[in-house]
């Protein structure tokens, strides 16, 4: 055993210390790879839990929730399940989006709750902070007049706000004034420390006593939901059986994590698409690893050789060997989690943003880095390492006793055609040909084409990496013997010795460029389809929305009766007023939208998937029983039109007919869209989520949109909005939405970049005694760096023709198979070629730039390396 | 196969051999230290030499006697601590790099004991590759190449890489690439120690035929007798020393 521990202490570890710069380069590989993995999963993963946290504060402890999304339930439900209370205590709850402070406010949650029964509030100090004067009062303040005490308890201008979001909504003053629709109320802030029920210090919600928010909301009679809380020994299960008994069938009894997991589901492909993004980091950092272990085991050669020969097995070389790629493993997984967590704190605000942006109000949560990561981070460091360490271990075990007597550092001969790697490129390739063909995969349903088909396009770019540089730099000698030769007649033999190492920097920049490419493609297709479907359907001139409103459409409502004082401004055309609620289908939260269909009909254009406009099919919907259904939402459920849809309506459940299927790029959730005729008829909501406003030929839209301000009155807290904002906003929407795929790229790209730096490195320091043996017989210290740099130029030039033709099969990929899978969305793809260009022209300059280094270090190097032995 | 005589490669041309005449290297008083671990080590110590035109000279001694060391003094591939080393009559001292460079390739050859070829270019590539160096990439280099290496008998493995050729191959190879530039002065340091002993005989005799015949001075460090016998001239050393001259 101590001969064994003396072998890893000296040929094993010393190589770690004495090659620190290739040692570093490795370890760089690694935890580049790991950090993005970890931080961009760190960062989903707080934006994310923020929401479902949100979801679940809401909820409190209850175990059932009885509702009728997305409709109230009535008051009276409350006496309908008092037969129950001997087994649970009830707590009627109602729900409201407001903004503190202002209308660009911190967006929250309001909660209309019982004060004193709740058990999301309900705590001695909170009652006594609140009984003994409300905002500002001491807890366990002396309650000499309960009476008193007891007003003050239900004074409805009381918010109970917790103390650590207290801290940030009202720092300094005990009033807030809350926004709430289009109307601004004031309060008196009581704050109370939560207590296990609202745990998170990030959680936005305050609350309200029930019948103070039923009276300020006009909710009067209305409830959103009941919650149940089973007494000790009661079995939830049974519970739920018996209350949905009595439930008339359009109302549920759920478990209330249904809804955060149904927001996590939202969520998951935009997550899912992040990871598989990152991953991609964590293979070109792996080629880094490879090519620095590969130098690794080439520059011990002699070494390995020497131990074989002396009797060393192969097991022990391979030990030898590979406790580099395990230590680099180790320390580059736990490096890796240290600066994913930094990653993770400036990927954070992008990431939340998008999902703000997207899907729902998020207020993040902190970075959480538990056990879990680290075990994650280090086991991704591990495998990463192991798979970049395969190649060269293979290498070191073929290394035979005493070949050192014939060192060389030049590659072993490869096939002059390898058929082999050339077929499973064309199979790569034509699987990713074929997915593109046939979006729905192989097998329809699976939600992995998008990621098979990106995958085999890399694959098949990698595979074709070796055999199409050697091509390259065959085809490039005459051009470089003729113009820059010798310089150019040594770049190609070097480049040829030293194929397979380059082609794995090769295979890195192509990775980088390639992945660079089918982003800015997908990102390129998506703003040019979304542009023009913008232009298209967003024909209002203007748009009036709650001030409140944060995020979801569905947030925030105004009057019905608003809708004949816009109609009668002078300069307006029509005015349509939409309602959007969130209802779920299935187990998919989704919306419903009921606008007024002629009126779109008449004014706008409403693409229909396949083509052509919904004009005609609007036409028809008022007084029927029909849908318009967005192309995200029915390849969800698998909605065609003809076919049928059920939705709970206040008078029970009624079926509608799928007039058409149209494109719209607003969610990702998707929308059923009825007439608003229907609407009222069947769910007897008359509020309004958003009026569009047509001005009339001639009229000045800034006029009209003044003109609406003043006619709904300076107490009404509304915006208007010119559509022209609203594109505006699409695209900035969409700008921020890949602002974490551009630092993705950019991080891909820096890696692919030190690769091409490692490699070249690692190639001067193999080739010492080559290039001292040139100085020797006469080369000038410029033809060394110039045959260096040429090797460079084939190098990128190979790394970025490959790429670009990667990328374009990858970018129909993104477009037609995964962008259809994830979000279901039609896009017409688009390839942004300045962006494109002008990103090859930085990475062949970067790519120089990194050949800079290695060149003048070999231009360095002293003719008298000729001279040593061996 | 190498051809069955030394008489039956031919000869190289005579507008490649060079007249010359008189002193080609000379080293006066030249002593070359090294730092290592925290002390001078003096690898040589007052050598005094000079090397006349189309001479032999053998550069015997042990491991360490400073063979190699004064190798790279006459190849200007390192300076001396103090002396003067004159090549053709020019102080190598006072020389900036881009003329010790020049004068390198115009006048000095080289042949190691491990060849050190490029073993992915073909054996006349590797004969051409000082003729590059120096700026003559035209079809005159390769037919420069190509009679070295028919000198040598390679002609018939011109085109192979030369990581495909034996050790004797490989180094007759060499001995073609250091004459390719019609050098004043071949240094070779060891240049049969790698070779068994037909190949080393082979590489020995048409080592000194061609350097004749190209009219040019061999300095050949070595521990074989086989090679120094071939010498006009054995320099002992030791210790850094010239201790003799035979």
């Amino acid at each position: 055993m101590g001969g064994l521990r003396s072998l890893v202490e000296t040929l094993g570890l010393r190589p770690l210390r004495r090659h620190v710069g290739r040692t570093l380069l490795t370890l760089l590989g690694v935890s580049a790879g790991v950090a993005v993995t970890i931080g961009i999963d760190l960062a989903a993963r707080a934006s994310i839990r923020s929401f479902s946290e949100a979801a679940r504060d809401v909820a409190g402890p209850a175990r059932l929730r009885v509702h009728h999304r997305p409709l109230a339930l009535p008051e009276s439900l409350l006496h309908r399940l008092a037969p129950f209370e001997d087994r649970a205590s009830l707590h009627p709850v109602l729900e409201a989006a407001a903004r503190a402070d202002s209308a660009n406010g911190t967006p929250f949650t309001i909660l209309g709750v019982d004060v004193v029964g709740d058990p999301r509030i309900a705590n001695r100090a909170t009652l006594d902070a609140a009984s003994a004067g409300g905002a500002g009062a001491n807890a366990g303040a002396n309650l000499a007049d309960p009476l008193a005490a007891a007003r003050r308890l239900f004074d409805p201008d009381l918010l109970y706000v917790p103390a650590p979001f207290a801290a940030r909504i009202a720092p300094r003053s005990d009033s807030l004034d809350v926004v709430v629709g289009t109307r601004s109320y004031r309060f008196r802030v009581v704050r109370f420390e939560p207590s296990g029920a609202v745990s998170p210090p990030s959680a936005g919600i305050a609350f309200l006593d029930l019948a103070p928010f039923q009276e300020r909301f006009g909710r009067l009679g209305e409830l959103d939901w009941i919650d149940v809380e089973p007494y000790p020994g009661t079995d939830p299960a049974s519970l739920r059986a018996a209350i949905a008994g009595t439930l008339s069938g359009d109302l549920t009894v759920e478990a209330p994590e249904e809804r955060a997991l149904a927001l996590e589901r939202m969520l998951s492909s935009y997550r899912r698409n992040l990871r598989a993004l990152s991953l991609v980091s964590l293979v070109v950092g792996m080629l880094l690893a490879y090519n620095a272990l590969l130098a690794s085991v080439l520059q011990r050669r002699d070494e390995i050789s020497l131990l074989r020969a002396l009797g060393a097995s192969r097991r022990l070389v391979l030990l030898l060997i590979g406790i580099e790629g395990i230590l680099v493993g180790i320390a580059g997984g736990l490096l890796g989690v240290a600066l994913g967590r930094g990653l993770a704190v400036g990927a954070l605000a992008l990431v939340s943003r998008t999902i703000g942006d997207l899907y729902a109000r998020s207020t993040p949560a902190p970075i959480a880095l538990d056990a879990g990561a680290w075990a994650v981070g280090v086991g991704l460091g591990v495998a990463s390492a192991a798979v970049a360490a395969f190649g060269p271990l293979r290498q070191a075990l073929r290394v035979r006793p005493l070949e050192f007597a014939r060192a060389g550092h030049f590659d072993a001969p490869e096939p002059r055609f390898p058929v082999r790697r050339l077929l499973l490129a064309a199979a790569a390739a034509g699987t990713a040909l074929w997915l593109i063909a046939h979006p729905d995969g192989f097998v329809p349903g699976l939600k992995i084409w998008g990621y098979v088909g990106a995958g085999a396009a890399l694959l098949a770019g990698s595979l074709v990496a070796l055999p199409a540089f050697t091509l390259l730099v065959r085809l490039a000698r005459p051009l470089l013997a003729r113009v820059w030769a010798p310089a150019g007649r040594l770049a190609v033999a070097t480049a040829l010795a030293s194929r397979r190492r380059l082609g794995v920097s090769v295979a890195a920049l192509l990775l980088a460029y390639s992945i660079v490419w089918g982003m800015a493609s997908l990102v390129e297709s998506f703003r040019a389809t979304v542009d023009e479907w913008a232009g298209a359907t967003l024909r209002a001139d203007l748009w009036v929305t709650p001030q409140s409103r944060a995020g979801s459409p569905a947030e925030g409502t105004m009057p019905a009766a608003w809708r004949a004082r816009l109609a009668a401004l002078p300069g307006v055309a029509d005015v349509d007023a939409f309602r959007v609620r969130e209802i779920s289908i299935g187990k998919d939260l989704c919306f419903l939208g009921a606008g007024e269909t002629a009126i779109l009909a008449r004014n706008g254009f409403l693409p229909l998937v396949g083509g052509g406009d919904a004009g005609p099919i609007l036409e028809r919907m008022p007084g029927r029983r029909t849908l318009m259904v967005s192309e995200p939402l029915a390849r969800r459920q698998g909605l065609r039109t003809g076919g049928r849809l059920a939705l709970d309506t206040p008078s029970g459940r009624r079926e509608y007919e799928i007039a058409a299927v149209y494109r719209d790029y607003s969610s990702d959730r998707g929308y059923a869209v009825m007439d608003r005729s229907v609407y009222l008829a069947d769910f007897g909501d008359s509020l309004v989520s958003t009026y569009a406003l047509y001005a009339a030929p001639g009229a000045s839209r800034e006029q009209v949109g003044a003109a609406a301000a003043r006619a709904l009155g300076p107490n009404e807290l509304i915006r208007v909005t010119d559509t022209r904002a609203i594109r505006e906003e699409v695209r900035r929407v969409m700008r921020r939405t890949f602002a974490v795929t551009d630092a993705l790229e950019i991080v891909a790209a820096i890696v692919a970049l030190l690769s091409v730096l490692g490699t070249l490195a690692a190639l001067v320091l193999e080739r010492t005694r080559e290039i001292g043996v040139l100085r020797a017989i006469g080369a000038a210290r410029i033809q060394i760096v110039r045959a260096l740099l040429l090797e460079g130029v084939l190098l990128a030039l190979a790394g970025l023709l490959l790429g670009a033709l990667t990328g374009s099969l990858l970018s129909a990929v993104l477009v037609h198979v995964l962008n259809r899978e994830s979000f279901g969305w039609t896009l017409t793809l688009a390839t942004p070629w300045a962006r494109t260009l002008l990103l090859a022209a930085i990475l062949f300059v970067a790519a120089l730039l990194a050949a800079l280094p290695p060149a003048r270090r070999a231009a360095g190097i002293a003719p008298r390396e000729a001279m040593s032995r061996g | 196969m190498l051809p069955e005589s030394q008489e039956e490669r031919p000869a190289l041309g005579s507008p490649h051999a060079k007249e010359r005449h008189g002193t080609i290297a000379e080293l006066s008083n030249v002593t070359k230290s090294y730092p290592a671990s925290g002390e001078e080590v003096h690898a040589l110590n007052g050598v005094s030499l000079s090397i006349e035109s189309g001479e032999i000279v053998a550069l015997v001694g042990r491991s360490g006697s400073g063979k190699t060391t004064l190798l790279n003094l006459l190849g200007t591939l390192d300076r001396p601590t103090s002396g003067s080393v004159r090549i053709q009559g020019i102080e190598t001292q006072d020389l900036a790099e881009e003329a010790l460079l020049t004068l390198r390739r115009q006048t000095i050859g080289f042949v190691f004991q491990f060849f050190h070829l490029f073993p992915h270019l073909t054996a006349l590539e590797n004969a051409a590759l000082p003729l590059w160096l120096a700026g003559r990439g035209g079809p005159d280099a390769t037919v420069r190449a190509r009679e070295l290496l028919a000198a040598v008998g390679l002609d018939a493995k011109a085109d192979r890489p030369a990581g495909q050729l034996s050790g004797g191959e490989m180094q007759r190879v060499a001995v073609a690439r250091a004459l390719a530039m019609s050098p004043a002065l071949v240094l070779a340091d060891e240049p049969t120690g790698n070779l068994d002993q037909a190949n080393a005989e082979t590489v020995l005799a048409l080592l000194t035929r061609l350097s004749r015949e190209e009219g040019a001075s061999l300095v050949i460090a070595t521990h074989s007798e086989a090679a120094a016998a071939v010498a006009d001239r054995r320099v002992h050393l030791a210790d850094g020393r010239v201790t003799r001259i035979a």
